[in-house]
């Protein structure tokens, strides 16, 4: 039998996940951050200037530690939200649409899985992209741009520290660590929606994941490192707020690495041994006897 | 063995259990090429998963499943050659049933296009019909589905109630599109609640009940 590619896979769950609602809702998201992000540093009570990249980091900066801002909060957990409700049932949707007979058809239970790890990544990166551009767009219509930060940012009023900061390093680290956040998370939601045989429950439960490592990493620096999601939580790093011990972004992206690859080697490992159909009952998978 | 010699699907002393219910009770079953075998029984009989154990999407608790002389989840994860309408038709109910064909071959992309649209011609279907299949009939799904068993042409199709939406003029339809395939050389097990139906069809028929495989019954056909 001539064996599937890889190509077309990716192709397939890229053609079947995405619709046009997907990019209509993120830009509506991004939009309403974007927005809000403009809001507050316009409202901010300062005479220093501000510009463009203001808006960008408020969008993306995620809660601090000290902060417990609920709107820092929400401008961090909803496009974290709307990617899990998007895209994070990529698998067990499958079989709820009655697709079950698409891994006979790819031959191997592997580049299956392996083929809806990859169009997550796949996904997490055109996501952050468009949000990026989104809430840049935003933020032009209102705010001066800039070639340089302003000096309302690397004054004390919104970062914990002042420091050399560079708009391309700050937006490299805003891509990266919110990208391998949202692989990371989705990743677990995929593979909880297929063991658990309930894609809403999965969902629910890494949302609590993200708020709980919210709440838990609240006013406790030592432990933000290790909480799942903290990692998109830009200001909970040493690098931006020196009082978070050994919260480096270089910890982060390990940490969304080695996440990202124990779910897919132990969902690999499971998924190889459960029986998969879907019946009347709802039941897609049944533990292997 | 020689090539000739080989069956098509062998199923050895199969059992399978889930949370300690017995589902098929050592179920033996030979399946020779270019033959229509099929299976009757009432719900929960079994029918449906000896197929799903067939088609390597379960794991027997017992005993071996072959399909063209290859152990199925040792020699072969998945059966080659083969063409399934299992579970219920799940296609994207947005797109055209031509589209939902196109985008299905585009996973293994070895067929082309004039071949879904003869595909869905000899099922009955309208090609050209640019309707979301959401609009579709159960019955014209069970034949869409059909088409995505028969389109890569398979040398052994697996078909669980193939007919079970349609009515009659469907049903003898689809019975003399399984007759023509037969005639092409391809083996075809299926099954169904109506043993009268299968009698018309199959070259032997089975009965199952509570996952027990009674012995064959030469058909009328």
């Amino acid at each position: 039998m001539r064996a599937t590619s890889f190509f077309y896979v990716l192709s397939w769950n890229l053609k079947t996940i995405l619709r046009k609602r997907h990019l209509l809702l993120t830009v509506l998201g991004f939009g309403l951050i974007g927005v809000s992000s403009v809001c507050y540093v316009l409202l901010y009570p300062s005479p220093l200037k501000r510009n463009i990249w203001d808006a960008v980091l408020v969008a993306f900066a995620g809660p601090g530690i000290w902060g417990n801002s609920i709107l820092d909060m929400l401008r961090w957990f909803v496009p974290n939200v709307l990617f899990l409700y998007l895209f994070g049932n990529i698998a067990a949707g499958e079989f709820d649409r009655g697709g079950v007979f698409i891994i006979p058809l790819i031959g191997s239970r592997k580049m299956w899985w392996l083929g809806k790890i990859a169009t997550l990544l796949i996904l997490s990166i055109g996501y952050m992209a468009l949000g990026l551009v989104i809430v840049v767009i935003c933020s032009m219509v209102f705010l001066p741009w800039s070639s340089e930060l302003s000096p309302f940012l690397l004054s004390e009023t919104f970062l914990q520290r002042q420091g050399d900061f560079q708009i391309e390093i700050l937006l490299g680290w805003i891509t990266i660590l919110f990208t391998s956040t949202l692989f990371a998370i989705s990743s677990l939601q995929a593979a909880l929606s297929i063991f658990w045989k309930k894609s809403f429950v999965a969902f629910l439960a890494v949302i609590a994941v993200l708020i709980m490592s919210w709440l838990a990493g609240n006013d406790h620096p030592a432990i933000a490192p290790w909480l799942p999601g903290s990692q998109s939580m830009l200001l909970r790093h040493t690098y931006f707020d020196p009082s978070v011990p050994n919260f480096s972004l270089a910890w982060s992206l390990i940490y969304n690495v080695v996440l990202t690859s124990i779910v897919s080697a132990v969902s690999l490992w499971c998924i190889r041994r459960l029986d998969i159909w879907k019946d009347p009952s709802d039941s897609h998978m049944e533990e292997r006897q | 063995m020689t090539q000739s010699k080989i069956p098509a699907v062998l199923v050895e002393n199969v059992s399978k259990q889930i949370s300690k219910r017995v589902i098929l009770d050592h179920v033996s079953l030979t399946v020779p090429p270019a033959q229509i075998y099929g299976i009757s029984g009432p719900n929960g009989a079994g029918k449906s998963m000896l197929l799903r154990l067939i088609s390597g999407l379960v794991h027997p608790s017992e005993g071996k499943v072959f399909v063209f002389g290859k152990e199925i989840g040792r020699e072969a994860e998945f059966p080659e050659q083969t063409g399934a309408a299992i579970e219920r038709p799940g296609f994207l109910t947005h797109y055209s049933a031509l589209r939902n064909l196109e985008l299905l071959a585009s996973i293994r992309n070895q067929i082309t296009k004039n071949e879904i649209v003869a595909t869905l011609r000899l099922v009955g279907l309208n090609p050209d019909d640019a309707r979301p299949v959401r609009t579709y009939s159960t019955g014209m799904l069970q034949r869409l589905g059909l088409a995505q068993a028969l389109m890569e042409k398979p040398k052994l199709l697996l078909l669980d109630e193939p007919t079970s939406s349609l009515d009659r003029r469907g049903i003898a339809d689809i019975h003399e599109v399984l007759k023509s395939l037969r005639a092409e050389g391809i083996t075809i097990l299926l099954t169904s609640h109506s043993a009268d139906e299968l009698k018309n069809i199959c070259d032997v028929v089975f009965w199952m009940e509570k996952g027990y495989l009674e012995p064959e019954t030469p058909s009328q056909s």
